[in-house]
């Protein structure tokens, strides 16, 4: 077969009959897969149920006299930034991950698989431990307003970034296996629109709880 | 009178009402917050922030639509020859 431009309905055509079907025997294919598109409006939902947890919070943290609370510990700042780094560089490491699919490059593409998986994990991990602190120096999720949008906040990202791993170590277990390449690049593009987005809603998060 | 004047005299009409009677005003959930008032100020950021939301969403996600669309336009149908699975 040689190299020709792909067929591909434009973005606001009809659909008409002879879009189906070019007649040199090639199917047209859409622009976006129904998995993306699934992934799209999941990550859409996911920013509305971010912004009203934040409306939510920036209604309590405007409102307070003092915040955080004179009684109540400080959320610890260097510990996050180097988190903040691992989370950004992880979706660096995706980035590469989906490069090399597009190029069927199989070793690399389960090397940065794996990579990711390995700092997403380290995130939560370091995420986990600073919750255990946090806990043994008196913020609980009843320490009013203060711990509670705190808890819930980075609680509800630590969530989806706990799905983003599991759905990542899923996709690695198939990439093993080679399923993946320039042909079905559509497991990698997934969940790389995923973590894309877990990554992008980190910064607000850090700059709006932690250093607010 | 066409709709177009009429519309505005309705709104020129409301916009004398409401600046005659400062009252009025003051009911605007957005308007009239004293300077010490933090409550409503938090509460007002807060619906500002939920209000652009929606739009924000909107636009994202319609750029990385849009974005996908011009890639797959730009970019050559892969050569089944060279897009062998390399190792």
């Amino acid at each position: 077969m040689t190299a020709t431009t792909a067929k591909v309905r434009p973005l606001l055509a009809p659909r008409r009959a002879g879009y189906r079907d070019s007649g040199d025997g090639e199917r047209e294919r859409p622009f976006i897969s129904s998995g993306m598109l699934a992934v799209l409006m999941l990550i859409a939902s996911e920013m509305m149920l971010f912004s009203g947890l934040i409306g939510s919070f920036l209604i309590f943290r405007l409102s307070a006299p003092f915040w955080p609370p004179p009684a109540l510990p400080r959320l610890p700042l260097t510990v996050t930034w180097a988190n903040t780094f691992v989370l950004l560089f992880s979706a660096l490491t995706m980035y590469l991950a989906v490069r090399a699919v597009h190029r069927s490059r199989q070793r690399l593409l389960r090397r940065w698989l794996i990579v990711t998986a390995v700092l997403g994990t380290t995130f939560l991990t370091v995420q986990g431990s600073e919750w255990v602190r946090l806990v043994a120096h008196g913020l609980t999720l009843k320490s009013g307003s203060y711990g509670g949008t705190f808890y819930l906040l980075i609680g509800c990202h630590g969530l989806h970034v706990t799905a983003a791993v599991i759905w990542l170590v899923a996709v690695t277990w198939v990439a093993m296996r080679g399923r993946y390449n320039a042909h079905n690049p559509g497991g990698v593009e997934r969940i790389a629109a995923f973590w894309f987005f877990v990554c992008a809603i980190w910064p607000v998060l850090f700059q709006l709880v932690y250093r607010m | 009178m066409n709709p177009l004047r009429r519309n505005s005299t309705g709104i020129a009409m409301a916009g004398a009402l409401v600046g005659a009677v400062p009252r009025i005003a003051a009911a605007c959930a957005m308007c009239g917050l004293p300077p010490g008032d933090t409550a409503g100020h938090a509460y007002n950021a807060s619906v500002l922030f939920m209000l652009a939301g929606p739009y924000f969403t909107v636009l994202a996600i319609g750029a990385i639509v849009f974005a996908m669309w011009k890639r797959a336009h730009r970019r050559p149908r892969v050569d089944t020859a060279t897009a062998r699975t390399r190792r």
